[in-house]
């Protein structure tokens, strides 16, 4: 009996992980992270998952066709274009089932027949007891129970609510009552009621997904964390309680039957005899559009290219490395055209995960790609004196707001408060809406008078010296450094922005959302330290005593830069420093200057300056992010550095010679290679279908606890990039293409990581990228249908550099 | 011999945004807004002038009589039109930014400029007509401005029904008392008041109630609709459909005028007290209703509404009883706190992480002697600052009191009050008290200011107040009761009102 159940139990977990397969977890907005929505259909053809996105969430997966048209008469999309991409999906076509009869859940099929909204009503509830449940920070309000996960949660206040006895539901809070202590119980049940067994169970579950994807996809999430195992079965079975209810209800009311079971059978032929709407391939010409669109991008960006590679030593005395983000390949180029300066990409953590508690937080962050769980931990530290300072000013903030806040939710509180303090809102209403920079520094004087500055230390003691010794040599090899300089700059990036829900996906992704500097500076410290490098040089990588790293930090916003704590420098580092501190300056403003152009306008023109957007609380588009974004390329500085690629390509440092035994190829295709995916796609479908993938406009934006948002008064959770991000008044920012990734790189070498690692064959054999090597061999362009399978790329000499910015 | 220059200025504070916007639509997009932004910058800069003009004509009304047009000019109408000078200024400045990149941006900014100064003129006349115009003219702005981003949500027109029943019911009211009285100013209110007394009389038909008591109840529904108070708040929830700077105007100006409108038909409301009194209790209902709403929402709009809510309810049972230089006080407070909150809603992911990292009880923390006193020196400047507000204010400052002696309760339960060092505690404090007995003592001068008479049901507010403090002292004994389960639950669903209002709602809706 005991077997059974819990057979039963691993059958229903086994069906619901397979009916979350449509959905990607949703990082908190705390920590955001750009994912593939589409993640779990990436073992099957690009075209195809797009496909069945339409069917399960009405969502577009390409352009309008008018768009490819205006593409095709402005030159945009050339004919030889489309007939290339009409070869090649000649040649992948396959003979597709014609899709399966998708069984619609009860509340959709009275909806349809009856013209209900039972789909709506069970929304509503859903969002209201989920955002209830996963809030922690705004409500000050939380009842007082003793129960653990969501479904005891609502199952222990549900039965209080009215809301169903309003719809009609007399039996409610009975019904609640009398549900299962366990939600793998109750599920089960609920799915016997419904008549759901078997194969179907999964189908069906997903259908009531698909009807909420975006708290579905936090709650996926939150279980992928470990942090609250099966909350998505708790999810299905309160939905499948609601839609059992309200079915019944409905059932009573119009066929005056309390027999589900005969009405429903009633109601399927009824479905059948509507017929299924045609959702059948109603275009399959898009895909078409797609590929054409992308290989005019490719084309001219191959052609830009810089194929003719010398070995040359890299003898500049100052070496800066930088993030592959995009938004670092405008700065470098800046950077390189004023002086000697030799400039390298890679992931912005430089390969040294940790997990960070800052100076008084009780809330440690991990810096680095999600991909990695951090082992070690390490700790802020600075002078006893400096600490206790700090920690009391931080109590004093947050305790003010605090104050602030539980006073307005007091009944006794409330009123007095307004009275009290509203005047004085008057003050910082008008500081931060028509002076924001002068505001924030006055706050900025305010703090450093009560705290003293932060001279802060990494304490590294949970690094063993091996530990230190091989993330070092790691870091040395995957940036590709042969030669070392007198300075080597450790160049992490964070962006500022004030009052913006979405402040965290403009930071470094390799960094989990976070800013750059923790990461360089932990980096610094180790390469500069002597026992480190006496044991590098034990295995054949010699720094030179007179090189020294230096942390630093690029705010992508103002593209200002930080140094943070030099060692002792020598007199010629010195002076190597300080030009290149003035030559940032000056590099860094003449960018800012070039994108303060293309963003949204004020009619007061001071306040368009970058420094005052970085603070300014009125301001909903700082930066552009990574918007833009097409390609991936590794391979040497050279390749790229004669052309202007605009910001749209993530730049990563490869020499293949140096690289015997591919492991950083492989590293690079693993890891970078697939987080530029993942943040590629995610701003393809936040294009392509702004109101399924993305979150819509930020000006309805309604936060909700703090992982979240919604537009207007309830919605499902919005997950994805809002069409501030992408657009501009009707100019699109970012262009949808698939990621573009050119390898510097053997044919073979490719090949191995690719049977290697099934992940990343899919991605490339089933064309959620487009793989291009650049064969040291012949010097010319592969791209790869599949592992094994290249085809050399003959590029029509009269093409043009690559488009500047997007115009869809 | 002031006044012409005095009328000139508040005059100018609502037609200057008006004017610049005829210009505006005269020329290209970036230098219209630059021209709107001129108009309000302007505007607010006569309404200044004319505040200090106010300050020195002192508390007596002035009635500038032109026959149709006449206006009211005192300290307390200037201050008024200042303040929506004020958070209409400083919205405009903030949506010019925040709807960049938002193809109706001039549209909306337009829109935007055309509410403020219906607002303005709205305190200003002293010609029921005028006021009608200007009060329905708001609304119709609010739908116009609604409209403009609304995707295929249907809000607008929710939010459309209620203001044109809120409309309809105060015309109707206007039309009873000027057809009765042969009067359409504000200021002859209380010498015409006694032809109101005769009965109503419907195609012949005489109804045991007078004209005056039925207009009173016709006006108290329409004030109660315009403010959102609870039962009515369905349309504050369905503009949170429209940007987040709407918001904060709206929270600021629109759902006020109703107590403005208290202010100048306060001689004949006050001759109905039983009206009145009906009006209070459902104001109170509507304080508590709101406030505890407020506090089960997980997200921060809907928290600022149901505040709202609150406040509104709040500040009409200060207009119902009889406290309107309270209320009036309360309306300028809480409507540049709101828009306040509203244009800084985005922070609210930043705020709680923030409370994540450094509010929470630290295993490490570093418990001294000092947090006891720490605590006592809180507890012992709160009931100082008590006693100040009691014996300085005019009508005790029992609304500041209570808020002060609860936010020092609070602030003594704070984990994060044994990390700030004695220093900086008794620094922060000592301001923060500074502030209430400042507001406080702010509060009783603009109570000073309304010259309204004897008033009715003057128990009213301290009663509340009183009966609030019980109740959330009971909320916090009995939080594990299955009644204060029940309430959370209700309250974290807006007591139903969506489900009830929402037309589809009570049996299932079949479209068959």
């Amino acid at each position: 009996m005991k077997d059974n159940k819990v057979a039963l139990a691993q059958n229903l977990d086994d069906a619901i992980s397979e009916a979350t397969a449509c959905i990607n977890a949703f990082y908190p907005l705390t920590n955001f992270i750009a994912c593939n929505a589409l993640k779990g259909w990436e073992n099957i053809p690009f075209a195809e998952a797009m496909r069945k996105s339409r069917e399960l969430f009405g969502a577009r997966g390409f352009l309008k066709l008018s768009d490819y048209r205006a593409m095709y008469e402005t030159g945009r999309i050339a004919p030889q274009d489309l007939e290339d991409a009409f070869h090649r999906s000649y040649s992948d076509k396959q003979e597709r089932q014609p899709g399966a009869f998708t069984r619609l859940s009860v509340s959709e099929m009275l909806d349809q027949v009856h013209g209900t909204d039972l789909v709506e009503i069970i929304n509503k509830q859903m969002i209201k007891w989920c955002g209830a449940y996963l809030d922690r920070t705004q409500a000050q309000w939380r009842p007082n129970t003793k129960a653990q996960g969501l479904y005891a949660f609502w199952k222990d206040l549900a039965g209080h609510d009215f809301s169903m006895w309003l719809r009609g539901v007399w039996d409610w809070s009975d019904s609640v009552s009398a549900l299962p202590q366990h939600s793998s119980l109750a599920l089960n049940e609920l799915l016997t009621e419904l008549q759901i067994q078997g194969d179907v169970v999964s189908q069906y579950l997903q259908r009531h997904i698909a009807k909420l994807p975006g708290f579905a996809s936090h709650l996926k999430w939150l279980e992928a964390e470990q942090m609250q195992k099966g909350i998505m079965r708790d999810f299905l079975a309160i939905r499948l309680h609601y839609e059992i209810m309200l079915a019944n209800a409905v059932c009573k009311k119009l066929y005056k039957s309390s027999d589900l079971a005969c009405v429903l059978s009633l109601l399927e032929t009824k479905i059948a005899s509507m017929g299924n709407a045609d959702l059948s391939d109603h275009d399959d010409y898009e895909p078409v559009w797609q590929e054409a669109y992308e290989l005019n991008y490719r084309n001219r960006l191959l052609s830009a290219l810089d194929t003719k590679l010398t070995v040359t030593n890299d003898n500049a005395a100052c070496q800066l490395v930088f993030c592959i983000d995009v938004r670092s390949e405008p700065m470098r180029r800046k950077l390189e055209q004023l002086g000697p300066y030799s400039t390298y990409g890679f992931a912005g953590f430089f390969g040294m995960a940790m997990r960070l508690t800052e100076i008084g937080s009780a809330l440690p962050i991990d810096l680095c790609p999600v991909l990695i769980k951090p082992q070690k931990q390490v700790v802020e530290t600075a002078a006893a004196n400096t600490i206790a300072k700090r920690i009391s000013w931080q109590a004093l903030k947050v305790g003010a707001l605090q104050l602030k806040k539980k006073l307005k939710c007091n009944l006794a509180g409330a009123f007095g408060l307004v009275e009290l303090l509203g005047l004085c809102s008057a003050v910082p209403l008008i500081a931060k809406t028509f002076s924001p920079l002068m505001s924030k520094s006055y706050w900025r004087q305010i703090e450093r008078s009560i705290t003293e500055p932060l001279d802060s230390n990494l304490d590294l003691s949970a690094f063993s010296l091996d530990d230190k010794v091989s993330m070092a040599a790691g870091a040395i090899a995957g940036i590709g450094l042969a030669q070392f300089g007198k300075v080597v700059v450790l160049c992490g990036h964070k962006s500022s922005s004030t009052n913006n829900p979405f402040a965290s996906s403009l930071d470094c992704g390799a960094c989990g959302g976070n800013g750059g500097g923790y990461s360089a500076r932990l980096a610094a410290q180790i390469l500069n330290d002597k026992a480190v490098r006496e044991q590098l040089s034990l295995k054949g990588i010699n720094v030179p005593s007179d090189c020294v790293f230096i942390a630093a930090e690029h705010n992508t916003t103002t593209d200002e830069f930080v140094f943070f704590d030099a060692e002792e420098l020598t007199e010629m580092q010195v002076a190597i420093v300080s030009k290149l501190k003035n030559d940032l300056l000056v590099a860094g403003r003449s960018l800012a200057m070039e994108r303060a152009q293309t963003l949204p306008e004020s009619a007061l023109d001071i306040l368009n300056d970058p420094a005052q957007r970085a603070c300014d609380w009125a301001q909903i588009a700082p930066e552009w992010g990574l918007a833009g974004n097409a390609a991936f390329i590794a391979g040497p500085r050279q390749l790229t550095k004669s052309t202007d690629l605009n910001g749209r390509v993530f730049l990563h440092s490869y020499e293949y010679t140096m690289d015997k035994d591919d492991k950083v190829l492989e590293l690079i295709m693993t890891a970078p290679l697939v987080v530029a995916q993942w943040i590629n796609m995610q701003y393809y479908l936040s294009t392509v279908d702004n109101s399924v993938f993305g979150s819509g406009s930020k000006v309805v934006h309604n936060v909700i606890g703090d992982f979240g948002v919604m537009q207007g008064a309830a919605s499902d959770l919005r997950i994805g990039l809002p069409l501030q991000s992408i657009k501009n008044d009707d100019q699109y920012r970012h262009e949808p293409l698939r990621l573009l990734s050119i390898l510097r790189a053997p044919l073979a070498s490719i090949d191995r990581v690719l049977a290697k690692h099934a992940q990343v064959r899919q991605l490339v054999a089933n064309r959620w990228i487009r793989l291009v090597s650049l064969n040291p061999a012949d010097n010319r362009f592969y791209e790869a249908d599949d592992c094994g399978k290249w085809r050399q790329i003959e590029l029509n000499p009269h093409i043009l550099s690559p488009s500047p910015v997007a115009h869809c | 011999m002031k006044t012409p220059f005095f009328l000139a200025n508040e005059l100018a504070a609502f037609l200057l945004p008006l004017l610049a916007i005829t210009f505006a639509l005269a020329v290209e997009s970036r230098w219209r807004r630059k021209i709107l932004f001129g108009g309000q910058l302007a505007a607010l800069f006569c309404a200044l002038m004319g505040w200090m003009l106010g300050l020195m004509h002192g508390a007596n009304q002035t009635l500038f009589d032109t026959g149709f047009l006449s206006w009211r000019l005192d300290v307390l109408t200037s201050s008024i039109v200042l303040g929506i000078t004020f958070i209409a200024a400083v919205v405009f400045a903030f949506s010019e930014r925040y709807l960049g990149g938002d193809p109706s941006r001039d549209k909306f900014l337009c829109m935007l400029s055309l509410l403020a100064p219906c607002a303005a003129c709205l305190v200003l006349t002293d010609n029921l007509i005028l006021a009608f115009a200007c009060w329905h003219l708001l609304s119709i702005g609010l739908l116009q401005i609604m409209l403009l981003n609304a995707d295929s949500s249907r809000s607008p027109q929710t939010v459309f029904k209620y203001h044109l029943f809120s409309d309809l019911l105060f015309l109707l009211a206007l039309v009873l008392v000027a057809s009765n009285t042969q009067d359409i100013g504000f200021s002859h209110m209380q010498a015409v008041l006694p032809s109101l007394n005769n009965s109503l009389r419907v195609f012949g038909l005489a109804i045991p109630v007078s004209v005056g008591a039925f207009a009173s109840i016709l006006l108290v529904l329409s004030f109660s609709i315009k403010s959102a108070i609870f039962p009515f708040n369905g349309w504050l929830l369905a503009t949170l459909n429209a940007p987040t700077p709407l918001s904060g105007l709206l929270h600021a100006g629109v759902v006020n005028v109703s107590a403005v409108m208290a202010w100048r038909l306060a001689p004949l409301l006050q001759e109905h007290p039983t009206v009145l009194l009906a009006w209070g209790l459902l104001a109170a209902l509507s304080a508590l209703v709101g406030t505890l709403c407020m506090s089960a929402q997980p997200d921060v709009k809907k928290k600022l509404v149901y505040s709202t809510v609150g406040q509104m309810g709040f500040m009409a049972l200060q207009c119902a009883s009889g406290a309107i230089g309270a209320a009036l006080f309360h309306l300028l407070a809480h409507g540049l706190f709101k828009c306040y909150m509203f244009l800084q809603s985005g922070s609210a992911v930043a705020e709680g992480l923030d409370k994540r990292k450094f509010g929470s009880i630290q295993v490490d923390a570093v418990h001294s002697a000092s947090s006891i006193w720490s605590k006592i020196f809180v507890m012992a400047l709160g009931a100082a600052a008590s006693i100040g507000l009691y014996v300085l204010c005019v009508n005790n400052g029992f609304t500041g009191i209570s808020a002060a002696i609860t936010a020092c309760a609070l602030f003594c339960g704070m984990p994060a009050l044994e990390r700030i060092d004695f220093k900086s505690l008794s620094l922060f404090w000592i301001a923060v008290m500074g502030i209430v007995l400042g507001g406080g003592l702010l509060s009783s001068t603009f109570e000073h200011l309304v010259q309204v008479g004897a008033s009715a049901n003057q128990w009213l507010l301290p009663l509340v107040l009183a009966l609030f403090a019980l109740i959330s002292i009971a909320l916090q004994i009995g939080r594990n009761s299955s009644l204060a389960k029940a309430l959370y639950v209700h309250s974290l669903s807006g007591f139903y009102v969506d489900e009830i209002s929402s037309g589809h709602s009570i049996a299932i809706a079949t479209r068959q």
